[in-house]
């Protein structure tokens, strides 16, 4: 059993990008320069120093103690409060480790295209990370629903950047699909609360058959669903492509780190923590639940087919990867839990690659469209972007030697484990459609002829495009470290103790089965 | 000790009026602070009130009139939060209308002389005054007589020669508008007295710590559907919301916020007289107020997000908000009710910015059409951060107020559709109203403060922040909005010591 420890460490996790994002604002200045230099350095630093303080909680969770910080108690029900336990913290470390580098690369991005208003851009950025680890850290469902819609309001300026047509646009349809879905998580917050008299996460479950009749339980896991629609899951996905019109870092974050890992944050927790294994099972829940997720996973992979733009593609394959957790989830197994909890961060590891090479491409090269990259990963070209990019998407796949593997052949065991080898099918079917859809583009790269060959100028260039500038190198290295690591997390996956973890994480929920 | 405490927050303010109007080519200008300090008087008066009631302790003063009639006034933990906060409202509203009230007699009259400028200004604070002398009635007042008077008074006086005097667009409609409201308020005030008359047939008393001797009388019901009728008119629930957005768009904006006020008082009242000594035999209305009341909700956000006047999507929010403190007390269970409660306080302090500020936006550009403001941000920043807070408190989002009394409103409701299926889905339905008036709010400012900034606006140099007067005291409403969201306890707890008898 777990023993909880009364400690501060979370919120200092928590405060360091919320000081952050105050620092950068007290660092405006509209005409000197030498404070943009200051402002990055404090992002970067506050993004070190977080990390730290959450790689120095795994020990301590891993001894069996669970950390907790109550802040606020404003009513009876409404209890803002912090506890790390394994789980969280599984997310946490997914989403400071990537905000490192994130960062880095923003620094590249954005100065390289000139973007304008970046300081609220990093503002906006250190408040969406500080939402999304005390998502990560919140003791109850109360705290993970204000912090949901905090998670929800910055990001919106970061989708609606450019504050064009079509960034207005997608912000507004971003805050429709994610409002409408606040309220209904809301409303679940409520009646959680009415049932139980408690919000807290729970390893067995806080609600059971004898809370309410298995009606208002069934609907209350609607509104659950409902509520978590930044997990993406079809039919209520395309905010998510549509808001592909924001800079690429952030579509790195919204897709890898804070929003939709958000979202599938909160369906584990919902059915392991608020609802339980036994319960699920008790109301077919279970069954249902995957039955959704292998829909979004085959439809989800098929719509990226169609996507001829890189980042369109890579959303489509966001929203079927996202299904791989929640279907984990949902086997209701020991394997398939472990496979979808190591699943958030080496997808969000994997992802983020493909996205900063997307992101590469776009400053680097101007290509935006898979069609328009041939021969991109030739030498004299973009080399060292295209071998991540492929490394991320051997890893998408589930082919070894990339992380996906790892987390694919967890979920594969579960399937059996919970005697549903139909499910296996699905597995299979929706990986080799992830092969259909990102091998064209390893191909395109690397075995056809560029298109704007203009004799032998071309030719001779040996240095590659991407060391051209230095500022590209807060790109290519960061992209670079992550595909290394995606590679990394496939052999040794105790790396930052994630699978231990996950482990241990399943074995509470379990352990009272 | 202070003698009269109470009696002392009913009659200051009539004696600063009549002082007003006395001395009304004397002071000028000053009848402004004049009204303001008075209410700043009462405030402490109030507070103080308040920490002797937070101590355990029930104020009653009595003072008999006739037989059946009395002016006794009784503040306990169900009166006082409801009177600090309201008496807190009239407070900032008095030192906004400072300015305001100098630019609607211009925007009205013209250029006038002094002495008949002197007129008008000291006319509206001295009618100002009797708002927070009927509120303060209403909410201590245990004779039913005696409320109803106040009811008529808050009718009469305030509104009634406000808006005919400072009212919007031309003379006869003003005058049109300013009967209307008056026709609605006393036709209300007629239901609400049939209704307390043949209670009193029944037994022989207005006071309403009698009025549990009703309970089990088969005629019970009837009363109750005739207060209640007279109430719904006065909450502007559907169908009687016809009445509401004429009003608020032709109030000048300064006390606008108070009709907010003027209207969700009957929330107030209705816990007070009817589900209070009532609960037992009333339970058959929860259900058909709860309804009414989500319908009300959800037409009125729909309707506000109709809106394109500045003035009339502050009615039909107050409308939609209104309905909010009902649906909690339909409940009828102890967490809806103090929910209720909740939410009309912080709705009352929300509107009050919201409108407040919708006023400085006519009162800096003089136009009303929101289509045609836009980027005002970087020429009003202040404005834009009340209007932003009123925002988060009206829509409930955490840290203001709004979200606590929408979370204890709710769980209320849900309580009570846990023993009553039935009920489930129309909770459900009325929490999605919460996420319209994100919509209406937020898409408005945006259109407002945000994008580019119109080019007859940025050519405007007198385009800037209003006076302090008119946004420090909006501001404090939105701190202690703040305070009620972080600590909202002690509130909590007085409302609970009545209310938990349920």
């Amino acid at each position: 059993m777990t023993v909880v420890v009364e400690s501060i460490r979370p919120v200092l996790a928590v405060s360091c990008p919320a000081i952050c994002a105050l620092l950068i604002l007290l660092f405006y200045h509209p005409k000197l320069s030498t404070r943009v230099n200051l402002r990055e350095s404090c992002t970067i630093i506050a993004s070190v120093i977080q990390f730290l303080i959450v790689l120095s909680m795994a020990p301590i969770i891993l001894e069996g103690q669970e950390l907790r910080c109550h802040l606020l108690t404003i009513c009876p029900g409404i209890v803002l409060s912090y506890k790390v336990d394994a789980f969280g913290l599984l997310f946490a470390f997914t989403s400071s480790c990537l905000w490192i580098l994130v960062s880095l690369y923003s620094i590249g991005y954005m100065r390289a295209l000139k973007e304008h208003a970046q300081t609220r851009y990093f503002f906006m950025f250190a408040l969406a990370i500080f939402a999304a680890v005390s998502m990560a850290m919140s003791e109850n469902l109360v705290t993970f629903y204000i912090f949901y819609e905090t998670l929800t309001a910055s990001t919106y300026w970061l989708v609606a950047h450019h504050e064009d047509k079509e960034a207005l646009f997608a912000g507004r349809k971003y805050l429709t699909y994610l409002l409408t879905s606040g309220w209904f998580l809301f409303t679940a917050t409520v009646l959680t609360y009415v049932l139980t008299g408690t919000t807290d996460f729970v390893p067995n479950g806080i609600l059971s058959l004898d809370s309410a009749a298995p009606w208002v339980l069934m609907i209350l896991f609607a509104l659950f669903m409902l509520g978590l629609m930044k997990a993406a899951w079809i039919p209520f996905h395309s905010w998510l492509p549509t808001a592909m019109v924001a800079p690429t870092p952030v579509s790195a974050l919204l897709h890898a780190v804070a929003v939709v890992k958000a979202g599938v944050f909160g369906f584990v927790r919902v059915v392991c923590y608020i609802y339980g294994i036994e319960l699920m099972s008790g109301l077919g829940l279970g069954l249902i639940l995957a039955s959704i997720a292998s829909f979004t996973m085959i439809v989800g992979s098929f719509l990226a087919i169609g996507q001829d733009n890189l980042k369109r593609r890579l959303a489509y394959s966001t929203i079927s990867q996202l299904s791989y957790i929640i279907f984990g989830v949902a086997l209701l197994s020991h394997f398939g839990a472990i496979g979808s909890m190591i699943h958030i961060p080496f997808h969000g590891f994997m992802k983020i690659t493909l996205f900063l090479c997307a992101g590469a491409l776009i400053v680097i090269a101007g290509k935006t469209e898979v069609s328009q990259m041939a021969g991109i990963g030739r030498r004299g070209q973009m080399p060292i972007t295209m071998l991540a990019f492929t490394i991320g998407a051997i890893g998408m796949c589930g082919a070894p030697p990339v992380c996906g593997f790892i987390s694919k052949w967890y979920l594969c065991l579960g399937t059996l484990e919970a005697g549903m080898p139909i499910f296996l099918g699905v597995i299979l079917i929706s990986s080799l459609l992830d092969v259909v859809y990102f091998f064209p583009i390893i191909r395109t790269a690397f075995f056809e002829k560029p298109l704007e060959m203009n004799g032998g100028e071309r030719e001779e260039k040996v240095r590659s495009k991407e060391t051209e500038q230095p500022l590209y190198l807060f790109m290519v290295i960061p992209l670079a470290i992550t595909a290394i690591f995606s590679v990394i997390f496939c052999f040794f996956p105790h790396t930052f103790h994630i699978l231990d973890l996950a482990e241990m994480a399943v074995s509470n929920i379990f352990g009272g089965v | 000790m202070i003698p009269h405490i109470l009696l002392q927050t009913l009659i200051v303010p009539v004696i600063a009026s009549v002082i007003i109007f006395l001395t009304r080519s004397k002071i000028g200008e000053k009848a402004g602070w004049i009204a303001g300090i008075t209410h700043l008087y009462t405030t402490v008066l109030l507070c103080i009130a308040g920490i002797r009631v937070y101590g355990g302790e029930t104020i009653y003063e009595e003072y008999p009139i006739g037989a059946v009639v009395n002016f006794n006034l009784l503040a306990d933990g169900l009166s006082i939060p409801v009177a600090l906060i309201m008496n807190l409202i009239c407070l900032a509203l008095a030192f906004y209308s400072i300015h305001y009230v100098d630019h609607r007699i211009e925007a009205i009259y013209g250029e006038v002389d002094k002495k008949t400028w002197l007129m008008y200004y000291t006319r509206f604070f001295f009618l100002f005054n009797f708002f927070s002398v009927g509120f303060m009635g209403v909410s201590f007042a245990t004779n039913l007589l005696a409320m109803y008077l106040f009811m008529e008074l808050l009718t009469v006086i305030p509104l009634y020669f406000i808006m005919a005097t400072f009212g919007y667009s031309d003379f006869i409609e003003r005058y049109k508008v300013a009967l209307m409201c008056l026709f609605w308020g006393v036709a209300e005030a007629t239901f609400f007295l049939i209704g307390i008359i043949w209670g009193y047939t029944q037994i022989g008393s207005f006071e309403i710590s009698e009025l549990h001797n009703l309970a089990g009388n088969p005629l019970t019901l009837w009363i109750a559907s005739f207060i209640l009728l007279g109430l719904a008119i006065k909450l502007a629930m559907v169908p009687f919301q016809v009445w509401m957005p004429w009003v608020h768009a032709e109030h000048p904006t300064c006390i606008a916020g108070l009709l907010a006020v003027y209207a969700n008082i009957a929330a107030y009242v209705i816990v007070r007289v009817l589900v209070l000594p009532l609960h037992d035999d009333l339970k058959v209305f929860c259900i058909p107020v709860m309804v009414f009341a989500a319908i009300t909700m959800i037409y009125g956000a729909l309707l506000a997000l109709a809106q394109t006047d500045v003035k009339r999507l502050c009615a039909c929010s107050t409308i939609s908000q209104i309905s909010y403190s009902v649906f909690g007390i339909g409940a009828f269970t102890v967490l809806g009710v103090e929910g209720g409660i909740f939410y009309f306080l912080s709705h009352i302090l929300g509107k009050a910015i919201f409108f407040s500020t919708g006023g400085i936006l006519v009162y800096v550009t003089g136009i009303r059409d929101m289509r045609k403001m836009g980027g005002l941000w970087s020429k009003m920043p202040i404005t834009a951060t009340l209007w932003i807070s009123a925002s988060l408190i009206l829509s409930g989002i955490p840290p203001f107020s709004g979200f606590v009394g929408k979370w204890v409103l709710f769980t209320g409701a849900f309580q009570f559709g846990m023993e009553n299926p039935i009920v489930l889905p129309i909770v459900i339905l009325a929490v999605m109203s919460t996420i319209l008036t994100l919509v209406y709010t937020f898409l408005r400012g945006l259109q407002i403060f945000f994008g580019p900034l119109k080019p007859a606006l940025a050519n405007n140099d007198k385009i800037r922040d209003p006076p302090l007067t008119m946004t420090i005291p909006l501001l404090i409403l939105a701190v202690v909005s703040f305070i009620l969201g972080v600590y909202p306890e002690p509130i909590l707890e007085l409302l609970h010591s009545v209310i938990g008898i349920l």
